[in-house]
């Protein structure tokens, strides 16, 4: 494989008209691009669940206090890096900046994804150009950008842009999900939870607990406490009313799905009961 | 002279009307009577409706199960309701505040409204 320095001659000498910094110019182009490429192509892990998170909470707490504290180090350092790599792809790929301090050069030149430093030659405006005209043709050219790319909605790194709903297993509840009924279900819940929210907008606060009542002990429920931003209360009223709606349609459907689950499924529908933050 | 379920809800909002109960105690209060006009409400309308409730101990259990077999959403509002006056009634760190009665009392008029249009 030739060096760095033969593949400069052979541009050089395929331009002899250019002057070394437009050469100098294509290099950090071509070297930008190929980096950025590169950025583009890792391929991230998916984003985790709630119910993921959930069970690895409640794996967590199974593990010594050394090992928990080392695991979560890990966690944190793991989750730090692929947020910053997702908010790099998703510069690189033309979507709007979500912090003020883009890595400056990236994602320049719009339109351009070659390999070759000849390609980035011929983008050239003009050899015949000064390099502060080249560099004029750089800062001038309008970057792309898109509207802020839909993504998941699970991930810290992504709920940050959407405003994704929040949806959060309370400790009591978390072991539920180890019954595959259960897991099933809250995962159908988080689905519609997460499409409803979506279609009527407003920010939404999802907490899903088993609660035992203080009065009769015995009665358990399931109870899904919601958080709306909207102001008016009639509004607010008439979402919670839809939402019930929409989330007993889905678990209904589930039970359609998977008949041998139906007996159980229904149990957790009857249980359940979605309760609004009045406050 | 018979008393009927909205009697208690009038009660709670002449309370929260009133500057002289414009204390924490005063609020509670407020709570409590618009859940129970709303949960004797139900109790009357599902007993209207067919249903009978024998334990005396699990009722407040009973009118919310049978109100959610025929309106799951005003169950939804019944118990979130009951969850209020139980935390007005017994937790006494709760932080009950004049402002957000006027919510729980709307709340309450709407379960009766629903209420009454069961079928």
């Amino acid at each position: 494989m030739p060096g760095m320095s033969a593949i400069l001659r052979d541009v050089a000498a395929l331009y002899p008209e250019a002057t070394a910094d437009e050469i100098s110019n294509a290099l950090i182009c071509f070297v930008q691009s190929a980096v950025a490429d590169a950025v583009r192509h890792f391929k991230l892990p998916p984003p985790k669940t709630p119910v993921e998170i959930a069970m690895e909470r409640f794996r967590l707490r199974r593990f010594r206090s050394f090992n928990r504290e080392f695991f979560e180090e890990q966690k944190v350092s793991h989750e730090k890096l692929i947020t910053e790599l997702f908010d790099l792809q998703s510069l690189l790929d033309g979507h709007a900046e979500s912090t003020p301090s883009i890595p400056e050069g990236l994602g320049w030149i719009p339109g351009t994804s070659s390999d070759s430093i000849t390609h980035f030659v011929d983008g050239y405006p003009s050899p015949t150009k000064s390099p502060a005209e080249l560099r004029q043709f750089d800062l001038n050219t309008e970057p792309l950008v898109l509207s802020r790319q839909k993504t998941l909605p699970y991930s810290p790194w992504s709920s940050e842009l959407l405003k994704a709903p929040d949806l959060r297993y309370q400790e009591d509840f978390v072991y539920r999900l180890s019954d595959p009924v259960y897991e099933r279900v809250a995962s159908t819940l988080e689905v519609s939870l997460r499409e409803f929210a979506e279609k009527v907008g407003f920010e939404w606060k999802f907490s899903m607990s088993e609660q035992s009542d203080l009065e009769l002990p015995t009665w358990k429920r399931f109870v899904l406490q919601i958080s709306i931003s909207a102001k008016d209360f009639d509004e607010r009223l008439r979402l919670w009313d839809e939402l019930d709606k929409a989330v007993r349609k889905r678990i209904s459907e589930l039970a359609e799905e998977y008949p041998d689950e139906r007996a159980k499924i229904f149990e957790f529908e009857k249980l359940l009961f979605l309760r609004l933050e009045m406050t | 002279m018979v008393l009927v379920p909205r009697d208690f809800l009038e009660l709670a909002n002449q309370l929260y009307d009133d500057k002289h109960y414009r204390t924490e105690p005063g609020w509670r209060t407020v709570i409590s009577r618009a859940y129970y006009a709303s949960f004797l409400a139900s109790m009357k309308k599902m007993q209207e409706m067919g249903a009978s409730f024998q334990e005396a101990d699990r009722i407040h259990r009973d009118v919310i199960e049978k109100l959610k077999d025929k309106n799951p959403q005003a169950a939804n509002h019944l118990d979130t309701l009951r969850e209020k006056r139980v935390e007005s009634d017994y937790h006494l760190r709760a932080n009950i505040r004049w402002g957000d009665c006027m919510n729980w009392l709307k709340l309450a008029e709407r379960i009766l409204i629903e209420v009454a249009e069961l079928k």
